[in-house]
């Protein structure tokens, strides 16, 4: 299991959480442009785990995410 | 705007990156491709449906118990080299041939089915059939005087050879890939590859600007983005995020490819999913992995005209042949699933009235050696294939089934013969029947010309005209 303790804390604040899954996943990979549709779409949920969950589903979904530079 | 000239000019992006890859370096292969399919006839009233279906026997299937000798002097020859591996003559399945002038054989005990189905005509063996740079003599392999395949007896080698057909070049580029880097055009549907895959990626079916189509053998066969299109809120917005990345302007060639792959390969899928979701077949099938796989293969082809396509290839692996040990058990086991695999599906063609459309051939690694190490076999070469459909001439051997005493003029030691056959006959026979010009065989098939000129007379004759 993955403990996302720390990660939980944040689904109150999106822009918060959308960078701290940056740093977490995407060695700070993620691009503005990236990160704001990211917060767009968490923007539209409650402030739970629903957050935490599409956050890291969207980071790793992403090319910014899936490539390594 | 034609399709030769979209084909030709427009963005490789617009194109499902399945059929092209979407860089700069292969729109030079898309216009060479396009120049090349005009001489096909791409409309689709005049092209029957065609399908071949490649089943790979992955680590090399040893047929000389598959297919063995049953009068009594071929037999004790037989029996004599495999030792405590040979079979019961008794238990042997007698194959009754449609021509007179051959060596009497018969087959596992394990392949009723299989029995069947050849004395019935519609399958057919190709024996002693192997990879070849050239056609190779005894005196030519001790004294190296010919050229030899690469890493002959080694796995990674052989089984790439037999996807390839080029055994003097690693190049992991497969025969059928070349054949749908020319032929994908003829299909109307530019969004599916023509190359579909059971088994994931594979030698086969890569080319230089083709690659496969990899499908499930459950549910509707392909595999889309979890959630996406559904109707609940957080799918909803998952769905419309997703777009979003994948809509963005990347610079770096592999987001941009990486993003058009996702993008695709979920239109695909929803297209897909469509089509192969609402055939319903009424051909039972087995539980095993290679029915089930030919079940999807099967859904597929009865999918076509929703599909829009009229050319497929069809690529499943069915592993485990590698039989150091224990020969006889794994045998017994494997061979059985073969037998009813390849009954299923002769039986869901004929269901589908498209048997003369779809032809299914066996490949492995190699034959294995006709001596026993104690309780298996080792690495070989020649070895016997199987074809099957209402196209193939079927109730025949073709090739030349070897002695099978040891020391013969075949045998480099332990009863590994050199092959009397190549890939490239077998598969050029393949190719013509499935409609490549002579001259595209020169192409997808490089040795060929050291084995045979094409013509109006085929390489071997297993297929039907």
């Amino acid at each position: 299991m993955l403990d996302f303790t720390s990660e939980m804390e944040l689904v109150g604040n999106t822009t918060a959480l959308v960078n701290r899954l940056d740093i977490l996943l995407a060695c700070g990979q993620l691009s503005g442009n990236t990160k704001t549709i990211m917060v767009n779409a968490l923007e539209q949920l409650d402030a739970d785990d629903d957050r935490l969950m599409l956050g890291i589903y969207l980071t790793m979904i992403a090319p910014d995410y899936a490539i390594l530079k | 705007m034609s399709r030769r000239k979209f084909l030709g000019t427009a963005s490789c992006a617009a194109i499902g990156t399945t059929t092209f890859y979407s860089t700069l370096f292969n729109l030079g292969m898309a216009n060479a491709a396009a120049g090349r399919t005009a001489k096909y006839n791409i409309n689709p009233a005049n092209n029957n449906y065609k399908a071949l279906v490649c089943i790979l026997l992955a680590g090399g299937n040893d047929s000389f118990n598959m297919l063995v000798p049953t009068d009594n002097s071929a037999y004790n020859a037989y029996a004599t080299t495999r030792s405590n591996l040979a079979l019961a003559q008794n238990s042997l399945l007698g194959l009754t041939p449609t021509s007179g002038n051959q060596v009497p054989l018969g087959l596992h005990p394990a392949m009723p089915e299989v029995q069947q189905l050849f004395n019935t005509g519609d399958l057919a063996f190709v024996s002693n059939i192997g990879t070849l740079v050239e056609p190779t003599t005894l005196t030519q392999y001790n004294n190296g005087s010919a050229n030899l395949p690469l890493g002959l007896f080694s796995h990674a080698d052989q089984i790439q050879q037999w996807q390839t057909s080029v055994p003097n070049n690693r190049s992991a580029q497969g025969w059928g890939g070349r054949m749908a880097d020319i032929l994908q055009a003829m299909n109307n549907n530019q969004n599916i590859s023509m190359s579909i895959s059971l088994s994931g990626r594979n030698v086969f079916q890569s080319g230089n600007s083709t690659a496969e189509y990899t499908i499930r053998n459950q549910g509707t066969g392909s595999i889309g983005i979890t959630g996406y299109g559904e109707s609940n809120v957080l799918d909803q917005l998952r769905t419309q995020a997703v777009d979003n990345l994948m809509e963005q302007q990347y610079n770096d060639i592999f987001k941009k490819t990486y993003a058009d792959v996702v993008s695709n390969a979920q239109d695909t899928h929803e297209i897909f999913s469509a089509a192969v979701g609402g055939v319903n077949l009424t051909t039972q099938f087995a539980q095993s992995e290679l029915s089930q796989s030919l079940q999807m293969i099967a859904r597929t082809i009865a999918a076509r005209n929703s599909l829009n396509v009229c050319r497929q290839t069809f690529f499943v692996t069915f592993g485990g042949w590698d039989h150091h040990d224990e020969l006889t058990n794994n045998q017994n086991a494997m061979l059985g699933v073969v037998s009813q695999a390849l009954n299923d599906f002769n039986n869901v063609m004929n269901e589908l009235g498209v048997s003369n459309d779809v032809t299914t051939f066996t490949i492995s690694d190699f034959g294995r050696t006709l001596t026993s190490n104690g309780n298996g076999t080792d690495h070989a070469w020649g070895g016997n294939v199987m074809v099957m459909g209402g196209s193939v001439n079927g109730g025949q051997v073709y090739g030349t089934y070897p002695d099978l005493a040891l020391n013969s003029s075949l045998d480099v030691g332990n009863g590994v013969l050199i092959p009397t056959l190549s890939t490239d006959e077998y598969f050029a026979e393949l190719a013509r029947w499935f409609g490549v010009t002579d001259t595209d065989l020169l192409t997808i098939f490089p040795n060929l010309l050291n084995f045979y000129t094409p013509s109006s007379s085929p390489p071997i004759g297993f297929m039907r005209v």
